[in-house]
């Protein structure tokens, strides 16, 4: 254990294993400590290091984007489980806490700097048991919770606000730009709702998509994820049309509250919502 | 009439029913499109802030009736329409397809006999059920007045029923809607309480082995007050609230501020809507359904109304000094549910970090309370927390000072409460 450097790639893979490896080998969570990559660095040297001597170190390297791809080994299973590398681990930990193991995985959707809370976070539920993440005086848990409640949020608000237009062949497709890297957890959700028919969510920011088709899952990086989209995203068919005269017709001018509006459903999401787009000019 | 004027048209026509939740079931695909999820999803907001979360329609604005508060009411001089059984089942599947809905919910105006409205209403949800086996969310009107066997068979495609019980007193209704009948309304929810029960105990007969009989209405019964068009004040709305929980079984009672629709010299003149006082009723729901809050505790002897000024739990707190300020290094779950600011999941994530660490009061803006107002009520280390950092003042406390400081009246709100001089009506419901 003694000045290992733990090295990261960025996958969820890789964070996944790290974070067992902290539940299982840290000493304590104070052993870990972050290294910063020099610039141009794949990986710092530890015997180099300011920081050599300290018993564990954490290196992040986030900005590979095709590791970032989720594999899709078996799409139903929780969050599209990661691939065989990560199984055991996986297993693991989620059998010690299914709240630590999404927490993980929310971490690295966030594509937020939380690696070494995180790390320490699943150090001290590995040396106190799982109760310690219900500790809010636990300062790594509470830098970690915010973000793990963004990205549940942001999944659960595009359960609801992600609008697919269909193709020629049938297949349903919707245009996402969240703000975390969330469209592989989507994925059950939309499967169980669209029972038999195709369907595809692509993350136009990040060019990233994730597609069903019949009954395989596929996914998709770069121009082949942005392939999934209709050439027209249906803006004037005659379901949109209906859509939006029943949204008008909803919609109630005694209680006008455009302020309560945008609170909860942010300005954001609007450009894909064609009951407002057109509306708002978006 | 086209399909997109019908469906504005009566989208228009249901916009007063507040209800649009989509949570409460679970249901996998029937073989087709469509699932149900526990906590329900919002498609949308509309330009009011209210959630989209199902296709909310009649199937008809004509009616018979001529309630004096309702905007389909008989004597509305205003074009009337009604929708085929397959085009709401065009309508739901295409608005489920490209997920801007979660389901369907379906009223109608009372346009014929009650079992042949109630009728139509089972025949669109059938269709989706069975033709086009649809899973996704279904929430019913049970016509009050249709026969039993009618609810009992709208039960078992719909997810949700409801029935409307719109104003609080037998005397308001006979009142504003004399062709409506309290006991019928009663009785429709009673029926559906009970048809709930009756088909949970037949399902627990068969837990965990096949064979089980579908459930009824697994999402449970609602119902709706329609609030300011009558004179009954909020503690008779409030009392009723609890029974219509408490006794009868229900999910939800919502609360839809009246909106004058026609000229009717029996309703009042209000200068808006009573937004705000609809909004005081729902947090003083909250204080029943969650925070074991009781009626009497909510309005005390002598009060009527709800204040406008300062929301339900923190008038409780002013009216109860004795009980503060609470220790939050040792009190129990339900003492700190009293404490303005503090709500479940704050209260939750206190009991569970003291089990595991002392607990700092600058960790407590951490964990979701609201220090603004909870620091007044709160104790630690046995200082209160509003002294932490200040020199102690003995007016700190003073009840009418608190009052002006913790005011909230919430922005775009109208503030319009009952008159004072309306008599106090009793709660004449019977629900022996």
């Amino acid at each position: 254990m003694n000045g290992r450097t733990w090295r990261y790639d960025g996958s969820l893979e890789g964070l996944i294993v790290l974070a067992h490896r902290a539940f299982t080998e840290a000493g304590s969570s104070e052993s870990i400590v972050d290294v910063p990559a020099a610039e141009g660095e794949l990986f710092p040297f530890p015997d180099s290091s300011p920081h050599r001597g300290l018993p564990l170190r954490v290196v992040s390297f986030r900005d590979r984007p095709l590791s970032r791809v989720p594999p899709l080994d078996a799409p139903d299973s929780r969050l599209t489980g990661p691939s065989r590398v990560a199984e055991a681990p996986s297993s693991e930990l989620r059998a010690f806490s299914s709240e630590l193991f999404d927490t993980v995985i929310r971490i690295w959707m966030s594509e937020a700097a939380l690696e070494l809370p995180l790390l320490r976070l699943c150090a001290y539920a590995g040396l106190h048991g799982s109760d310690v993440l219900e500790d809010y005086g636990n300062p790594d848990l509470r830098a970690v919770a915010g973000a793990s409640r963004r990205v549940s949020r942001e999944i659960e608000r595009l359960c609801g606000l992600a609008r697919f237009s269909p193709r020629d062949d049938g297949l349903l497709a919707a245009a996402l730009e969240p703000d975390a890297n969330i469209v592989a957890a989507l994925l059950p959700h939309f499967a169980r709702r669209f029972g038999h028919e195709d369907f595809a969510l692509v993350d136009v920011r990040r060019r990233l998509a994730f597609a069903r088709r019949d009954g395989d899952f596929e996914s998709a990086i770069g121009a082949e994820a942005l392939a999934f989209l209709p050439d027209e995203m249906g803006d004037d068919d005659e379901e949109v049309s209906l859509w939006r005269r029943y949204f008008e017709g909803t919609e109630n001018p005694s209680r006008k509250n455009p302020e309560l509006q945008c609170r909860l459903m942010p300005r954001r999401y609007w450009r894909y919502l064609p009951e407002i787009a057109k509306r708002h000019e978006v | 009439m086209e399909l997109g004027d019908k469906l504005e048209l009566l989208a228009a026509a249901a916009r007063y029913d507040a209800s649009c939740a989509s949570s409460g079931s679970s249901r996998r695909a029937y073989g087709g499109l469509g699932a149900a999820r526990p906590t329900g999803v919002c498609h949308s907001w509309t330009g009011d802030g209210r959630c989209v979360s199902l296709l909310k329609v009649l199937y008809s604005n004509a009616c018979r009736k001529d309630c004096a508060y309702c905007a389909n009411r008989v004597s509305i001089d205003q074009a009337r329409a009604s929708f085929s059984v397959e085009e709401l089942v065009r309508l739901t599947i295409g608005f489920y397809r490209r997920n801007y809905i979660e389901g369907l919910f379906l009223s109608s105006g009372i346009f014929a006999d009650p079992d042949i409205v109630m009728d139509r209403l089972i025949e669109v949800a059938k269709t989706l059920r069975e033709r086009e086996r649809f899973g996704g969310y279904i929430h019913l009107k049970a016509i009050p007045g249709c026969g039993n066997k009618l609810i009992e068979k709208a039960g078992l495609y719909a997810d949700r029923l409801s029935a409307n019980i719109e104003l609080p007193t037998a005397s308001s209704l006979a009142r504003l809607a004399p062709q409506k009948s309290g006991a019928e309304i009663l009785g429709a929810m009673r029926f559906i309480g009970q048809a709930e029960a009756a088909s949970k105990e037949d399902r627990n007969r068969f837990r965990g082995r096949r064979g089980a009989p579908p459930p009824f209405a697994p999402a449970g019964q609602s119902t709706q007050l329609v609030v300011g068009a009558s004179p009954d004040d909020d503690k008779t709305i409030v009392r009723l609230a609890a029974a219509l929980y408490g006794r009868l079984g229900l999910r939800r009672v919502y609360y839809s501020a009246f909106i004058p629709v026609s000229a009717d010299p029996r309703l009042p003149v209000l200068r808006s809507p009573p937004l705000l006082r609809e909004h005081r009723l729902y947090q003083a729901d909250w204080l029943l359904r969650f925070y074991g809050y009781k009626p009497e505790e909510i309005l005390g002897e002598g009060e009527s109304n709800l204040p406008t000024d300062i929301d339900p739990k923190t008038a409780w707190a002013l009216r109860h000094p004795e009980f503060f300020p609470v220790d939050v290094d040792r009190a129990e779950y339900y003492e700190l549910l009293r404490v303005p600011g503090i709500g479940v999941t704050g209260a939750g994530r206190i009991i569970s970090t003291r089990r595991e660490s002392r607990l700092r009061p600058e960790d407590l803006p951490r964990m979701g309370i609201a220090m603004k107002r909870a620091r007044w009520f709160l104790a630690s280390g046995g200082r209160p927390l509003f002294s932490v950092g200040v020199a102690p003042s003995p007016s700190a406390l003073d009840p009418f000072r608190l009052r002006i400081l913790l005011a909230d009246a919430p922005k775009g709100m109208a503030a319009c409460g009952p008159s004072p001089a309306s008599a106090v009506p009793q709660l004449e419901f019977s629900f022996g």
